[in-house]
């Protein structure tokens, strides 16, 4: 997919989503303006992108949703909860369509009948005569009379086009531009600016030498004719304004190096010499442009095929417009052209950017670099005991500090959106068991790195249809219990000592442990001897092929996916705990990192190198004395309060040659003491043997290079203050690989 | 002379701008047609605009011949309908 249907997809699938969000509020808490803005902006916005490619499909469909809203947000139609569905359908059906229309799939036979039949519904509101110009008349203070027409549906911009060289090789064909410049409106005039194409022995065909300037015939504005450009305003130099003008018209010639558009103007009639010149007033200008448009729609020929003359021919019509006419047209443009403009500059837009995450990647690593450049400075002050320099490199190392986090905060998110999309997940399958539910979110605004956000969205889905299904009961059965027959589900989201918590709360059944327990012996997962606390009974429903449900449902119950959720949980460095009463409910509570860009971690020596084991994954540290030693016996295993613990040795692990490691003990026993890391992963257990420890540190993880990919128990790399490299540990690998060993 | 390809965009531009340039350098009056082509881009139009610059220089002429429905639309819709000379 090239860059820019990248970013189609992207963006629509962004507006669906808001489209969705606002539809299922409504649905919730009553529709307003507001909402159905949002639901119109999404269906507008679409369309608009889905033209820019092409995707006729998607432009035909949404063309007709959008019309429909629009209606509805200018209140000419009522809602009510069966036409809610229906843009509910249509959202879906959009988004369907989109998917088609990018990877460009042939619509099915069900996809078109779904589209003939939502295109029938959304007809049927529609009202019958919606395309017979409204005749309303306004009454003004003064009394005087205006078609609304007249000024708002029609207006004539001068849109100048000049492309960057490379534009071509952006894979947007300028065809395709105009193609859409005349879906929301037509093209009157295009004259292509020429005078940059160099003679075809100079050509570098894949360059961009030409120019356009437009005169457009629309009802949108300013924002939208900018929009055409959207994905590619990087590329382009704009400068759009109303035909009438004239300053901008002015801005636009004195910003030439030559005069050759200004020539080109008046030989293509676009602008007369006295317009140009400016020995014309104003309100003659604004009067030309707006009686144009009067002439054209009495006319009821929106299609001047008669490009070049369409001055001279609206000049002629002038005269057969009366004075009332004539007078109104001059009040009321020029009015509407000083408010929107004003508007304009009043509201700064505040937008947002859309970044490669890579490029955020790739400042944090800097910002790390400068870190530990900092930190040599920081050494070399201190070996010259040279204070003022060593205060300086303090200063410089906060700013540093700020700095990252700065960049750390533009990953961040707010959980709200992704979490607002589990709402309709939660009400269908709700809706398909018969089960009544209320889902509540809390602390939506909670913020969370975005690749974290999206990778924990999966997770959640399953668990919280596990909930519905077979959490919260059915409504007769908690009736029975003396419980609201509506059950209620919580997806709560807050930070938490550097961490980010989740829980998924429900009121209903909770986890039955004996039945849990039995299950697990039956599975053979567990012996029927062992005893197990009530945490590590419910930890059972993690283990691959245990699912409690007594019947399988479509919807959960098969065993797979809580096993799946815990490692999914686990790949993005986070806990899954579950906590649950009898008859009252149970919660899961999954605790993440802010982001994976950074650990937590505690910092170890063994051999020459330092390592880095993840802090969340350290249980505790203790010091392998004589005792222990003795009493392993030349066996891997030491004796911890009573159990058995595998101990890996690093240095062994990592075959630190054996000269070397020799050399190594023997310095060691003189030197260092040697500890145990205990570390733990999900119910296992081992000790890391190690030399020294250095104590907690956090880092940024950077990826190691290729010729590491196969070194099994290493994560990544990070670069100490000093410049060292230290590895950080894969843990679960770790104890994989000794569990296997025994 | 003929082009070929159906097509006559960004992929075809390059090599044919050798061609055209070929083709400018040895006639007095250029002729290119069309016949073949039925899809067309703003490269291509540009390579044209630049063909006939380069003829109008030279005092040559450039005949583009045999234009399907579509490929005039197409230099309508960008306003090079009369620059070509079509």
């Amino acid at each position: 997919m090239n860059e820019e249907l990248q970013l189609f997809s992207e963006d629509a699938t962004e507006q669906l989503q808001f489209m969705e969000n606002a539809l299922l509020d409504a649905n919730e808490n009553g529709i307003d303006d507001e909402k159905i803005g949002e639901i119109f902006r999404a269906m507008h916005t679409i369309k608009g992108t889905a033209g820019m490619f092409g995707f006729n499909s998607v432009v035909d469909f949404t063309h007709i949703a959008e019309n429909l809203l629009d209606e509805v947000r200018q209140h000419t139609i009522e809602t009510n909860e069966e036409m809610m569905d229906l843009f509910l359908k249509c959202k879906d059906h959009s988004e369907t369509l989109i998917e088609h229309a990018i990877n460009d799939e042939e619509l099915d036979e069900d996809i078109l009948n779904n589209n003939t039949d939502l295109i029938d519904k959304l007809l049927t509101y529609m009202p019958s005569n919606q395309t017979a110009i409204k005749q309303e008349v306004i009454q003004n203070n003064e009394g005087e009379h205006l078609q609304e027409m007249v000024t708002k549906e029609n207006d004539i911009w001068h849109v100048s086009i000049r492309f960057s060289e490379d534009f071509f090789t952006s894979g947007m064909d300028i065809l395709s531009i105009f193609n859409f410049f005349n879906k929301m409106g037509e093209i009157i005039i295009n004259i292509p600016i020429l005078d940059k194409i160099p003679t075809i022995e100079n050509l570098d065909p894949l360059k961009t030498h030409i120019g356009f300037e437009i005169e457009f015939q629309t009802d949108v504005g300013y924002e939208e004719i900018e929009e055409i450009f959207e994905f590619v305003m990087d590329d382009v130099t704009l400068a759009i304004f109303r035909h009438d003008d004239l300053e901008k018209v002015k801005e636009l010639l004195d910003s030439q190096e030559d005069r050759l558009l200004h020539d080109l103007f008046l030989e293509e009639c676009i602008y007369s010499k006295e317009e140009l010149e400016g020995n014309t007033t104003k309100e003659e200008s604004f009067d030309l442009g707006s009686i144009e448009v009067v002439a054209i729609k009495e006319d009821q020929s929106p299609t001047p095929e008669v490009e070049k003359e369409t001055n001279t021919i609206e000049v002629k019509k002038i005269e057969d417009i009366n004075e009332e006419y004539k007078q109104d047209a001059k009040e009321v443009p020029k009015k509407e052209t000083k408010t929107k403009n004003k508007k304009q500059k009043e509201t700064p837009k505040s937008f947002s950017l859309r970044v490669d995450s890579t490029k955020v990647d790739q400042l944090i690593n800097q910002i790390s670099e400068m870190v530990i450049a900092n930190a040599k400075i920081t050494q070399i002050a201190t070996d010259k005991e040279d204070s003022d320099l060593e205060e300086a490199a303090n200063v410089l190392t906060d700013m540093l500090e700020d700095v990252r986090n700065g960049i750390m905060n533009i990953r961040m998110v707010q959980v709200e959106d992704s979490f607002v999309k589990f709402k309709r997940i939660v009400n269908d399958t709700a809706k398909k068991i018969g089960k009544d539910i209320d889902f509540v979110i809390t602390g939506g605004d909670t913020e969370l790195d975005k690749t974290v956000v999206e990778k924990i969205s999966d997770p959640l889905v399953h668990m919280l249809r596990n909930s519905v299904d077979h959490g919260v009961e059915l409504p007769s059965v908690r009736v029975e219990q003396g419980k609201d027959p509506k059950g209620k589900v919580e997806l709560k989201a807050y930070p938490d000592a550097g961490t980010i918590v989740i829980q998924v709360i429900d009121n209903g059944a909770g986890l039955d442990k004996d039945k849990l327990f039995e299950k697990a012996v039956n599975k053979g997962l567990v012996n029927e001897n062992d005893n197990l606390t009530d945490k590590e009974i419910y930890n059972l429903i993690f283990e691959a092929g245990f699912s409690t449900a007594e019947k399988v449902s479509d919807i959960s119950g098969r065993g797979v996916g809580m096993d799946v959720v815990r490692r999914n949980i686990q790949d993005l460095r986070g806990v899954i705990d579950i906590d649950s009463t009898l008859g009252v409910g149970t919660t899961f509570t999954i605790r993440l990192p802010l982001t994976l860009a950074i650990i937590d971690g505690f910092l170890v020596q063994a051999g020459d190198t330092k390592y880095v084991i993840p802090l969340e994954n350290i249980q505790e540290c203790i010091e392998l004395t004589d005792d222990y030693k003795n009493n392993m016996d030349g066996n891997q295993f030491i004796n911890l309060r009573g159990e058995i613990l595998p101990i890996l040795d690093v240095k062994k692990y990592l075959n630190i040659g054996q000269e070397e490691k020799e050399l190594i003990e023997e310095e060691e026993k003189e030197l260092s003491r040697e500890n145990v890391i205990v570390v733990r992963y999900a119910n296992s257990m081992i000790g890391l043997q190690v030399d020294e420890l250095y104590g907690e540190y956090q880092t940024v993880i950077k990826p190691l290079g290729d010729i590491f990919e196969n070194v099994s128990g290493i994560s990544g790399g990070s670069i100490l203050g000093t410049g060292e490299v230290s590895l950080i540990f894969d843990i679960p690998k770790l104890i994989e690989y000794r569990i296997k060993q025994q | 002379m003929k082009l070929e390809s159906e097509n006559f965009t960004i992929y075809e531009v390059e090599e044919l701008k050798d061609k055209f340039l070929e083709e400018f350098q040895v006639y007095k009056d250029v002729e290119i047609d069309l016949s073949n082509v039925h899809k067309i881009d703003m490269t291509a139009i540009q390579l044209l605009l630049s063909l006939k610059k380069s003829c109008k220089d030279k005092e040559k002429t450039l005949e583009i011949q045999n234009i399907n429905d579509n490929i005039f639309k197409a230099f309508q819709l960008s306003g090079c309908d009369t620059a070509l000379g079509v």
